[in-house]
């Protein structure tokens, strides 16, 4: 085989590495999923989005501990943090001139999954489900957790 | 980058040194004859395996010995029936990330089947461009030793094993091979892999990465690989007579 014959399917080589190799780029971290759901209001008569005003939102972290995750104000929506080191979060609402607290527990399943070993772990959130709610109506609108979803639940008031 | 950078510094090696022996490679045959006519005897038996080319990988024992975080082999076995070859490629890899609270360990072995057809066919020197397609399969073990912080949750320290895990994928290859001397021949092959499939096992976390595979969550990988191969013929070889 003559020297011309290799140069040439070096240089077809080179052409075919280069455009290839930004698909083995190791050094995007970006990903898709979240550790946060997204909660959005329904108004139920019209169907629009509307606005909920809480004295308090709360996280269950456990043994009876919560902690204060949203304060008194009128919110659109929220967006609530899973326990990436847990299978279930529990989330307690507290409303402004009403009396009850609505508790809302979402069970899921969490996969860790290293993206690169420069970028790290993250954690997959996937099988998402209620368990537990005192709202009257509420919908889940995907059972996977990824940031370009809208609202992942809804809760219809 | 560095990836990128490693290829290329790898290619370029390889196209240096095959334009360097490539002259030499001209040789007489015993084990090879042109077939003149489709009447002939030769004709006849020009679907017969004539030879098995074995290859290793150059790069592997190299980086076995210089970096302690990677190491592993790879040979291969080809069986030359007239403009094809049958395939087989066998190989082992461990592999060791330790960055800033990850350590991540791997360790598997692989191999492919596949068919091949030489684009130089005619080639007396039974130099050859190859293009394959192959099926690999493999199977391996991992560990991920990692931190995770969440600022309302808390952290943990978490230790993970995935055991027994099987894997399979398709591969497209583009390889070439010159004779440098005698029976003795260097090349490189180009490899995409993809439609990668891991199942079974004990899982801790997502597999990350796949020996002969690579990493497990992408839909494609490429890679490359410089051979050294001898080749045993076992019975003459008919190539067609070339094309003026």
């Amino acid at each position: 085989m003559n020297k011309k014959l290799i140069t040439s399917l070096c240089v077809a080589a080179l052409v075919l590495l280069l455009g290839l190799a930004s698909c083995n780029d190791d050094t995007n971290c970006a990903s898709f999923n979240t550790t946060e759901i997204q909660v959005g209001f329904i108004n139920v008569l019209n169907g629009n989005s509307r606005n909920l005003t809480f004295r308090e939102v709360n996280a269950h972290l456990g043994d009876g501990i919560q902690r204060q995750i949203y304060d008194s104000a009128g919110y659109s929506g929220l967006t609530l943090p899973l326990n990436i080191f847990a299978d279930s979060s529990t989330f307690y609402f507290t409303r402004i001139n009403v009396n009850n607290i609505d508790t809302l527990t979402i069970g899921y399943n969490v996969t860790t999954r290293l993206i690169s070993p420069q970028c790290g772990t993250e954690s997959v959130i996937n099988g998402l489900e209620i368990r537990y709610s005192t709202f009257d109506s509420l919908t889940l609108a995907s059972t996977e957790l990824l940031t370009i979803n809208d609202a992942d639940i809804q809760i219809i008031e | 980058m560095m990836r990128t950078f490693r290829l290329l510094s790898s290619l370029l090696l390889v196209c240096f040194t095959l334009q360097g022996f490539a002259q030499s490679a001209d040789e007489e045959d015993p084990w090879i004859e042109r077939w003149v006519d489709s009447s002939s005897v030769a004709y006849k038996q020009r679907f017969v395996p004539t030879a098995v080319r074995v290859s290793v990988d150059a790069f592997a024992p190299i980086r076995s010995a210089l970096d302690e975080d990677h190491s592993g082999y790879e040979f291969g076995l080809d069986v030359d029936v007239n403009k094809f070859f049958l395939h087989y490629t066998g190989g082992y890899s461990k592999q060791r990330y330790d960055e800033t609270g990850i350590l991540y360990r791997n360790q598997g072995s692989y191999s492919r089947i596949g068919l091949g057809y030489n684009l130089l066919n005619t080639n007396r020197a039974l130099n050859a461009i190859i293009f394959g397609l192959h099926r690999g399969s493999g199977s391996f073990d991992e560990a991920l030793f990692s931190a995770e912080v969440d600022t309302l949750w808390g952290g943990r320290s978490v230790d993970r094993f995935n055991t027994g895990l099987r894997a399979s994928w398709m591969e497209i290859s583009m390889g070439l091979r010159v004779r440098i001397k005698g029976q003795f021949y260097m090349g490189y092959d180009f490899r995409i892999a993809f439609a990668g499939r891991v199942k079974g096992g004990d899982r801790a976390f997502s597999p990350f990465e796949v020996p002969g595979y690579g990493r497990a969550g992408k839909s494609g990988n490429l890679s490359f690989q410089y051979n050294f191969m001898y080749r045993i013929p076992f019975r003459k070889k008919y190539i067609p007579p070339k094309k003026f």
